[in-house]
């Protein structure tokens, strides 16, 4: 298969990037493809710490480009899956320090070893987020139901499109439906009548992500909580397989119903 | 900080300051007297002295008067509009005041050049659209705009003319640049907070409204904008 360079973006900060790049990261490498999730983020780089690599980063993509080091030796293999690695970034440096024409170059290289490139986007609409997308083939964009969220994404999908990137997809992350039932968060037809691009999942709000998080071990690698299985379907729908959305307030009753058995034992 | 215009002029001012200028008269209200004196001395303002300008533009010059959103409001409602005052901008440099004014939809910093305004009057033709614009997008023409699409939040549609929109407008509109109010503003399905025709901004508009999320035409009548449901 051809390889493919997907940003994940959103304007907006805080909504959910890097948790998504890891998970999918992770979901992918499970199926079997060679993926690398590089930190885009330079100078606030998270993604080392949401894949529990922290302790293994040597070198950092700036270190590539600028010939410190090797490509390879700034790679950090994930042992949990044999094919998923990181790209860290640079905590030291800002996100001048590299070009979009440098980042073109290190998407290059990374086309000729991997199925998958994930680039997690920093927040923003500067600098940061234009090299971050500029190598990227594809985009897909995180929004949370909520207005400046979705305003934000709506920005960011309207400089995706004008750099070219195509498709851009959407995530809707930390859906509540007790909230959409209340009246109190956007739907998600409410986000994609705004937004106007594809849906590629539905991403409940699930306590699991923030344990995951501080454990550094993203759900995909196993866990089954809402999040975990919502992220493993995104994937899925990315490598083209046709998975229908499930109604989320049905996961929310198979949840439910699911709790009330454990209560009596039956399972 | 800018310099501000007519400072020192304004220190020693107590009255509202007319004067000439080349787009029409700036109008500073000096910042050493109460709100309620500034609304006092506007309302006393001659009638004479407004209407030397002769249709002329004014540059309201709050100088460095913190003015809040409902001042503002009360400052157009009771002064601007009644006395059918056509403003070409606002200016001020107390920042909270000037966030304000843009809060509202509100023209701030010195007026176009009349040069770049009043461009010829031939028809410049009309600017079809077959796309929806996204925040941060901005379309401008000096005719008449049409899209065939949605004008999202935080988009901006400026025309010279009329704009007509078949989708969505929850962005900003603004018909008529050039400070005319014989053009028109319809919205297939109205949602923004302000709209704009002409030298008239309508500020704060909300889902109170009955016209709310519905096919609307917007026309500027007796001075003032007046929104309507469309029906065809």
């Amino acid at each position: 298969m051809d390889p493919r360079i997907i940003v994940i973006t959103s304007g907006k900060g805080g909504v959910g990037k890097t948790t998504t790049t890891s998970n999918i990261a992770v979901a992918l490498a499970k199926m079997g493809h060679r993926v690398v999730a590089v930190d885009a983020d330079i100078g606030l780089r998270n993604l080392d710490v949401m894949m529990g690599l922290e302790n293994r980063v040597v070198y950092n993509f700036i270190d590539v480009l600028e010939g410190t080091c090797r490509l390879n030796q700034a790679l950090v293999r994930d042992k949990r899956a044999d094919t998923l690695f990181l790209l860290p970034a640079a905590q030291t440096r800002t996100k001048d320090a590299v070009t979009p024409d440098q980042m073109e170059q290190l998407c290059d290289m990374l086309r000729k070893e991997f199925d998958f490139i994930l680039l997690d986007s920093p927040a923003g609409i500067e600098g940061g987020f234009k090299n971050a997308a500029v190598g990227a083939d594809e985009a897909l964009v995180i929004a949370t139901p909520e207005v400046p969220s979705v305003r934000d994404a709506d920005r960011i999908i309207g400089m995706l499109e004008s750099m070219g990137k195509a498709p851009i997809r959407l995530i809707v992350n930390r859906l509540r439906s007790n909230l959409v039932r209340e009246g109190e968060m956007l739907d998600v037809r409410d986000v994609l009548d705004i937004l106007a691009i594809d849906l590629i999942g539905i991403v409940p709000e699930d306590d699991s992500v923030v344990k995951s998080s501080n454990r550094g071990e993203p759900l995909a690698f196993g866990d089954s909580s809402p999040a975990a299985l919502a992220f493993q379907r995104i994937a899925s729908r990315i490598v083209g397989e046709e998975i229908p959305f499930p109604s989320f307030e049905e996961e929310q009753n198979k949840g439910f119903f699911a709790a009330l058995k454990k209560f009596f034992g039956l399972k | 900080m800018p310099e501000p215009i007519e400072e020192r002029g304004a220190k020693e001012l107590k009255d509202i300051l007319l004067k000439g200028a080349g787009y029409g008269i700036r109008m500073i209200v000096p910042d050493g007297i109460s709100e309620e004196e500034m609304f006092l001395k506007l309302d006393t303002l001659s009638a004479e002295a407004l209407s030397l300008g002769g249709g002329l533009g004014v540059v309201l010059d709050l100088q460095g008067r913190p003015l809040s959103r409902p001042s503002i409001l009360r400052l157009m409602s009771e002064f601007i509009w009644p006395k059918g005052i056509k403003v070409l901008s606002w200016t001020a440099y107390d920042a909270a005041t000037l966030e304000n004014l843009k809060a509202l939809g509100i023209s701030t910093g010195e007026p176009v050049p009349e040069k770049r305004r009043k461009k010829d009057k031939s028809t410049p033709g009309a600017l079809l659209l077959i796309r929806s614009l996204r925040s941060g997008q901005r379309v401008e023409h000096d005719g008449d705009v049409i899209i065939i699409g949605h004008v999202n939040d935080g988009a901006e549609v400026l025309a010279g003319g009329s704009i007509c929109i078949w989708g969505r407008l929850k962005g900003t509109a603004h018909g008529g640049l050039d400070g005319s109010g014989e053009h028109t503003v319809v919205a297939g399905l109205f949602e923004a907070n302000h709209i704009r025709i002409g030298t008239k901004v309508s500020a704060s508009l909300n889902s109170d409204m009955e016209w709310w999320g519905k096919p609307v035409i917007i026309t500027v009548e007796e001075n003032s904008l007046v929104v309507r449901k469309l029906r065809l």
